[in-house]
């Protein structure tokens, strides 16, 4: 996948997510307004990391690190 | 928050699709692997940890009625280790939906739409459940409601069109290495029964709550019966080299050939599987935005359903690099995984408010 168009498309689907909640963005609370922005900006956040180091650790290799002992005393392999 | 109710058989069967749906895809090659011809015994062992799950959940429920996981964890370990709790949940529920999300699209990807790429598929399969969670639990329920009938039908005449090719022969010698291999055959699917523990976030949304626990263990054992079913036909159809194949059930619909005219029903499959799917992303869609909510006290979940379904969207994408990975990933360390962070927290949590309670009535 080519990165540029990668990263268009990121954030054209976050300024869609924002334009489409638009209405209920402005009628909510502080704190959703809030919880709202900030989760928008970690998935923004999180796509440009993967788009740039596709390679770059996730939380599957942090599980399998963790409890690979446990699959290989069952032997499970 | 949510002002919907469900009814305890829609409960049920929420959890229903919530397990079957990937239960059937990669699992049965993994049993297969394990317990080869002994493979069908494997699910009634794995529907112990399903019923242990049941329990811990409704007693959990019966200590904090009307409170979900999220909001009795903070009151039974304190304030900041609830929150870890909860956060520990919220990341787990979110990893996974990104996990089933990407075995979605790499099934979906590897037999029919070669060319699709799987971000496309991945995310037109969040974003029409990301409709279902704004709609709330009663959506969801409804949707449960209409589809599960026609998975069941389908799956039931698939079998009874498999009956030709059935050679019975395949599951001799019963037990031929002793009793363990079915029970090493039973560590994954095991695993997927830990799922029951989603009760845990809907029965505070049940309207008959007193029947909660008879129709969760009625679904317990209903998955317990369709994957016996299920591996029986398999083993039947395909034998000793069911282990080699990905999408076992898949290869042995292809064996249907009803008088040279009713043949490649495989699309059926998709079409039952992605039903099934769809019900299982939105199910644990529904709960994650749920929990998210209710873990930062927000008062309308609504407005975080895209965000989130955004970073489902990314973290199937990260989950893994390609299907065998994901395989191998699944096959190894996710039933201990699962089971820890769905059966043994809630566990505990359990003896906390057993001591929490104690000397008072329950």
């Amino acid at each position: 996948m080519n990165t540029a168009g990668a990263l268009l498309g990121s954030i054209v689907v976050v300024v869609l997510i924002f334009l489409l909640e638009l209405p209920r963005f402005r009628r909510a609370e502080k704190k959703e307004k809030a919880t709202f922005l900030v989760l928008l900006g970690l998935g923004m956040a999180l796509a440009v990391v993967l788009i740039y180091f596709p390679d770059v650790p996730g939380p599957t290799q942090l599980v399998h690190y963790i409890f690979e002992p446990l699959a290989r005393v069952f032997k499970l392999e | 928050m949510e002002k919907g109710k469900i009814s305890a058989l829609q409960l049920a069967m929420m959890l229903y699709p919530a397990i079957i749906a990937t239960a059937i895809l990669l699992v049965p090659a993994i049993t297969a692997h394990h317990a080869k011809q002994d493979m069908w015994l494997s699910p009634i062992w794995a529907a112990v940890t399903g019923v242990i799950t049941v329990f811990i959940a409704v007693r959990l429920f019966n200590y904090y009625p009307q409170k979900t996981a999220i909001e009795y964890s903070e009151q039974i370990a304190g304030k900041w280790l609830g929150k870890f709790i909860g956060f520990v949940f919220l990341f787990f529920y979110l990893h996974v939906s990104g996990i089933i999300v990407r075995e979605y699209g790499e099934f979906i990807i590897g037999n029919f739409f070669i060319r699709t790429p799987l971000l496309f598929i991945m995310g037109s399969m969040i974003l029409v459940c990301a409709f279902a969670v704004r709609g709330g639990v009663e959506v969801v329920a409804r949707l449960s409601e209409v589809a599960v009938p026609v998975v069941i039908v389908v799956i039931a005449l698939f079998i009874i069109m498999l009956i030709p090719d059935m050679e019975i022969k395949n599951m001799f010698p019963i037990f031929e290495h002793g009793i363990m291999p079915s029970l090493k055959g039973a560590i994954i699917p095991q695993s997927w029964f830990s799922e029951c523990f989603l009760i845990a976030f809907l029965l505070p949304y049940v309207a008959n709550q007193k029947d909660g626990q008879k129709y969760a263990l009625f679904s317990v054992a209903a998955i317990c019966s369709t994957l016996v079913v299920v591996n029986f036909t398999v083993l039947f159809v395909l034998g000793n080299i069911t282990a080699r194949f990905v999408y076992p059930v898949m290869s042995a619909v292809r064996y249907i050939s009803i008088a040279d005219f009713l043949e490649h029903l495989e699309a059926f499959v998709m079409a039952i599987w992605v039903a099934g799917a769809f019900l299982k992303i939105a199910v644990f869609y529904y709960v994650l935005v749920l929990s998210t909510a209710q873990w930062l006290r927000l008062s309308d979940y609504r407005l975080i359903v895209f965000p989130i379904g955004f970073l489902i969207l990314l973290f199937g994408n990260w989950s893994a690099p390609n299907v065998m990975e994901l395989s191998h990933f699944l096959g190894t360390s996710t039933p201990f995984y699962l089971n820890t962070v769905q059966t043994v927290i809630p566990l505990l949590l359990l003896l906390g408010a057993k001591w929490r309670h104690r000397g008072k009535k329950a």
